[in-house]
């Protein structure tokens, strides 16, 4: 990647991840989401899908979080309301244009087109990501018009250097969408956002449908990126190996709650949530002293329509105590967070010491 | 081609050749695809989209779709002191149906579409084995419900009368499997049972697959894109790039001792958990072509960094290095070393 | 300078592409020849048949084909030909407009209520409901009698009770194309619900959509006919090949005076075959994934399993 050809970010502005962690760039409180379940002859709501259950998230200017869980923690639908795809049914959100962090809960018109243009989103699935009829170049250049950048010269300008960034050629703008494989595709999809100059792009599991060897061009390529540019990342994934090579943070749900949230470095050692290790030694890993004693963590995650009262995991939890199910665990500084760090390690869970499995 | 003569083989593949018949002509899916199969033990054949792991399973079960065919080659299964080969039987002969179910079983990553949406699981794995055996209904569903409390579905008696859509992922598969195992086949092929599934779920089906194949001594063949995983269940395990196998080995040999360049490529693009995060992920660049592009030499020319010309010539023969760890790379010296300089990758 | 190039990659040069490749369908072809000649006949038939429709000569009725008269005469001695050539205007002036403005409001109604779902859409299924299960027979002769007979009352008519397929097929159409990623990026871009509807999701149910209308352009031809038929659809005055086949009420006609009735038949018949040839080819045509695709990439799709395969429980 040619750094020269790098779009200029708003890095002065921005403090790095090192630095001051209390100004967060977003900033989530209380996050609650639920779905009406119809049913019966007269399709009356019998009942909510938790799909979130009281979520708080920091994010930083300049750092990658990765969310991982799975099936039915809430992972997908967290990204789609912080891109505000989605409104919560409870909640605060806050986000930061520059002059602090103010309320996004009801944007219209020119604030939330601001806000767009911040944050982005990318999606799973390469092979629909872009309209079908439309040739990139096209699509590229119709989100910065609707962005605002009025100047023809200026959104060429842009869309090429995005290209570069993400390594493609300057022709494939002429082609359409289904000439390109799948990973090709992501990368398009990432150049569609790198160039209206965003600060925060929110990537949903979007190397699970790609080939191994594919994934690992686009995580480097978010490495690099990230390291050039300064944006922040939220990138959504579901294996937890990727989460923690690409992530500065981990953040780990289960059942629409954050149970953990871990320097990524320090994974898998220092995790303290039992959920966290269950998943820690879940994950096959290679090694030549041959299989690991595995703790195999019983039975299936409950359905988020009947979410247990207190501490999600309570039902499965080799440590459950009473208090576990019937107070739900607030998300505190870890064990090893001793500066009470923003961005530092947390932990929901009512044991005191962490667990050795 | 295959391995020692004294193993006994429960299955050989020699030299099988598949091609599909697409509109604009033949593509050439399988290239001389030689596996050898110890009994009991088991095998992962591991490669990305397009090498040909799914169509060389579906080959062995000659289950290939219509427009599939085997051109050469032997499929040569050897169960009970007979020495079938696969490969000349009819596709839904008798003879090859009686080996589908109870010698051969086969479980698939789908479960929503394999199993049947409109009838009882119970049902479904009771069918597999009244097809194959001489019991009584009533026998069948006692058997049925034993096998459902061994694979860890609970409340079985129950569960019998269930539909496919009550239940949640990793019980479809363990559903599957006990279609699959239920007449207690001798080899069992799994084409990417878990990759849908959550990985703890995924922990728990493999265990359930690693337990089979020890206290039961079948055989597995468990085709995965997952190096990991292939790491913590495989005996041995098969690479595969463009429709030919390119490494295999012993688990150790080819993840821990990997000599193929695409091997070598695939195992570092996926991080382990305990990673280096400086370092990049050194991967391959480019993507893999269509089996339509392939000419001659090495598939893997064109993406490999220890490219040179003589890759391109003639197609390159597998060679045996000391523990019958096999490799097709013509770039190997004789202690079966790549040479130490690295091309730059093609690029996009 | 390369500005230019996107310049040209927005103004699709789409319109060229579409007709080379419809150029090459034969059957699109053969519709297309078919439709137009009978259309420049229906423009031209005086000149191409030497006849003024509207002429007679009592002295000429109901001469079976000859060479003065390649189709025959009427009762009033006007040449058929002409009269079938000249019928074509009327017939597929309304085929044309009714499923044109029936596919338009179709269309519209389909689009929105797909697109913003809820009791929005639900209100709108009933109204179609509504519609579709009355016979439309007899909507149809109420409207005709409310409104009275004529070219353009037709038209409404047959827009008014009929747009419901369409409706139903957009509508369809938009529900799943809700879902695909494209439209959800939109969204997230902050398109605004009109260009998201009509600038990305529309473009992208123009296959269905079109063959629709030719569809219905051949339902609405057949449609006047019987109408005309019965006498309660265009009034005499204006031939159209309903109009015409209304000869073969009296048996008489039938049996001795066959080329009255069976030329315009005919016309009909090979007017909407045309139509229909047309409707084939612009839907193999309108798929963009045919038109640049390599056949490589086709054919990996076709043989390698679970490429499409969509995402796991996350």
């Amino acid at each position: 990647m040619r750094r020269g050809s790098c779009l200029s970010f708003r890095l002065g502005e921005r403090v790095s991840n090192q630095a001051a962690a209390d100004k967060p760039l977003y900033q989530i409180t209380g996050i609650k989401k639920l779905f009406p379940v119809t049913g019966g002859v007269l399709r009356r709501t019998i009942g909510h899908v938790r799909a979130l259950d009281g979520v708080d998230l920091d994010i930083f200017p300049g750092e990658t979080v990765a969310i991982i869980g799975e099936s039915g923690c809430g992972k997908t639908t967290l990204g789609r309301i912080l891109a505000q795809l989605e409104k919560p049914t409870e909640g605060n959100r806050n986000f930061d244009f520059g002059n602090g962090l103010q309320s996004i809960s009801d944007l219209r018109g020119p604030e939330e087109m601001a806000f767009r243009k911040r944050v982005q989103m990318i999606f799973q699935d390469p092979y629909t990501s872009f309209n079908p009829r439309q040739r990139i170049g096209a699509a590229m250049d119709e989100v910065l018009k609707v962005h605002g950048f009025s100047d023809e010269d200026e959104r060429h300008d842009r869309i090429s250097r995005a290209l570069e960034m993400v390594n493609m050629r300057q022709e494939y703008l002429l082609r359409y969408p289904h000439e390109f494989s799948g990973g090709q595709r992501q990368r398009l999809s990432i150049a569609r956002c790198l160039a209206g100059k965003p600060e925060l792009i929110i990537a949903d599991e979007i190397v699970s449908a790609l080939d191994v060897s594919i994934q690992a061009q686009i995580v480097n390529l978010l490495r690099s990126l990230q390291k050039d540019t300064g944006l922040s990342f939220v990138f959504i994934t579901h294996d937890v190996a990727v989460a923690r090579y690409i992530g500065h943070r981990v953040v780990v749900m289960y059942l629409g709650s954050v149970v953990e949230i871990l320097p990524a470095d320090s994974l898998p050692g220092a995790a303290e949530h039992p959920y966290t290790m269950a998943l820690m030694a879940a994950v096959p890993t290679m090694s030549s002293e041959g299989k690991p004693e595995r703790v195999a963590l019983q039975g299936e995650v409950p359905s988020p329509i009947n979410v247990p009262t207190g501490c999600a995991f309570s039902t499965r939890c080799p440590f459950v105590m009473d208090i576990c199910k019937s107070e739900r665990p607030p998300l505190r500084d870890a064990s090893d967070n001793h500066a009470g760090n923003l961005n530092g390690h947390k932990v929901a869970c009512h044991l005191s010491i962490p667990p050795k499995l | 081609m295959s391995a020692s003569n004294q193993e006994d083989l429960i299955l050989d593949l020699k030299g099988v050749n598949v091609e599909f018949d697409v509109e604009a002509g033949k593509l050439h899916i399988l290239r001389d695809v030689s596996l050898s199969v110890p009994r009991g033990s088991f095998l992962c054949v591991v490669g990305e989209s397009g090498c040909g792991k799914s169509v060389t399973a579906q080959a062995i079960a000659q289950l290939l779709p219509n427009n599939g065919r085997i051109t050469s080659g032997e499929i040569v299964f050897n169960v009970d002191d007979e020495r079938i080969e696969l490969q000349s039987l009819e596709k839904f002969g008798a003879k090859m149906r009686s080996l589908r179910g109870a010698k051969i079983g086969m479980i698939f990553q789908d479960t929503l579409s394999s199993l049947n949406p409109a009838h009882k699981v119970g049902r479904q794995v009771a069918e597999a084995l009244l097809q194959h055996t001489d019991i009584s209904k009533e026998e069948a569903r006692e058997r049925v419900v034993t096998l459902f409390t061994r694979l860890g579905i609970p409340d079985p008696r129950r569960r019998y009368d269930a539909y496919p859509h009550e239940f949640s992922g990793g019980m479809r598969q363990r559903v599957m499997i006990a279609i699959a195992t239920i007449c207690e086949p001798d080899i069992l092929i799994a084409d990417e049972p878990t990759t849908a599934l959550d990985v703890t779920i995924q922990a728990q089906i493999l265990e359930l697959l690693k337990d089979l194949q020890k206290n039961e001594g079948r055989t597995f063949i468990l085709i995965t894109h997952n190096m990991a995983l292939v790491s913590e269940v495989a005996d041995h395990v098969a690479v595969m790039y463009l429709g030919r196998v390119v490494e295999h080995g012993t688990t150790q040999q080819v993840l821990f001792d990997p000599k193929h360049p695409y091997t070598r490529a695939l195992l570092k693009s996926v991080p382990a958990l305990d990673a280096d995060k400086n370092e990049e992920l050194k991967t391959v660049d480019g993507q893999t072509p269509s089996p339509a592009d392939v000419t001659r030499g090495c598939e893997f020319a064109g993406r490999c960094p220890y490219v040179a010309d003589i890759c391109r010539g003639e197609t390159i023969e597998m060679r045996t290095l000391p523990g019958n760890h096999q490799v097709r790379c013509v770039r190997l010296d004789a202690q079966g070393q790549l040479p130490i300089f690295q091309i730059g990758g093609a690029s996009e | 300078m390369s500005s230019k190039k996107l310049k040209v990659a927005r103004e699709d040069s789409t319109l060229r592409i579409l007709l080379r490749q419809f150029l090459k369908n034969p059957a699109g072809v053969a519709g297309l020849a078919i439709v137009t000649l009978m259309i420049l006949g229906a423009i031209f038939a005086q000149q191409v048949t030497g006849y003024d429709q509207a002429a007679f000569d009592v002295t000429a009725s109901f001469h079976s084909p000859n060479w003065h008269h390649l189709m025959g005469t009427d009762q009033l001695g006007s040449d058929i030909f002409a009269r079938v050539l000249y019928g074509g205007r009327a017939s597929i002036y309304i085929g044309v407009l009714s499923s044109l403005l029936g596919n338009l409001i179709g269309t519209f109604l389909g689009a929105t209520a797909g697109y913003i779902g809820g009791k929005f859409d639900a209100i709108l299924m009933r109204i179609s409901e509504l519609v579709m299960t009355f016979p439309q027979l007899i909507l149809v002769l109420i409207c005709v009698s409310l409104l009275g007979q004529g070219v353009n009352n037709v038209i409404l008519i047959f827009a008014m009770t009929g747009w419901m397929t369409t409706f139903r097929l957009v509508r369809g159409e938009f529900f799943s194309l809700r879902e695909e990623a494209f439209v959800e990026a939109d969204r997230a871009f902050g398109f605004s619900k009109s260009r998201i509807i009509f600038r990305h999701m529309l473009p992208n149910t123009l296959s269905p959509i079109v063959v629709a209308f030719t569809v219905n352009t051949a339902i609405y031809i057949i449609a006047e006919a019987g109408l005309s038929f019965l006498g309660l659809g265009v009034p005499i005055t204006t031939p159209t090949w309903g109009n015409l086949l209304a000869a073969a009420q009296s048996p008489v006609v039938v049996n001795q005076y066959w080329w009255l009735w069976v030329f315009p038949a005919i016309a009909i018949m090979a007017f909407v075959f045309g139509v229909n040839f047309i409707g084939d080819a612009l839907r193999d045509v309108l798929d963009p994934r045919q038109r640049t695709a390599s056949i490589k990439r086709t054919l990996l799709s076709k043989i390698i399993p679970g490429r499409s395969s969509k995402k796991g429980n996350s």
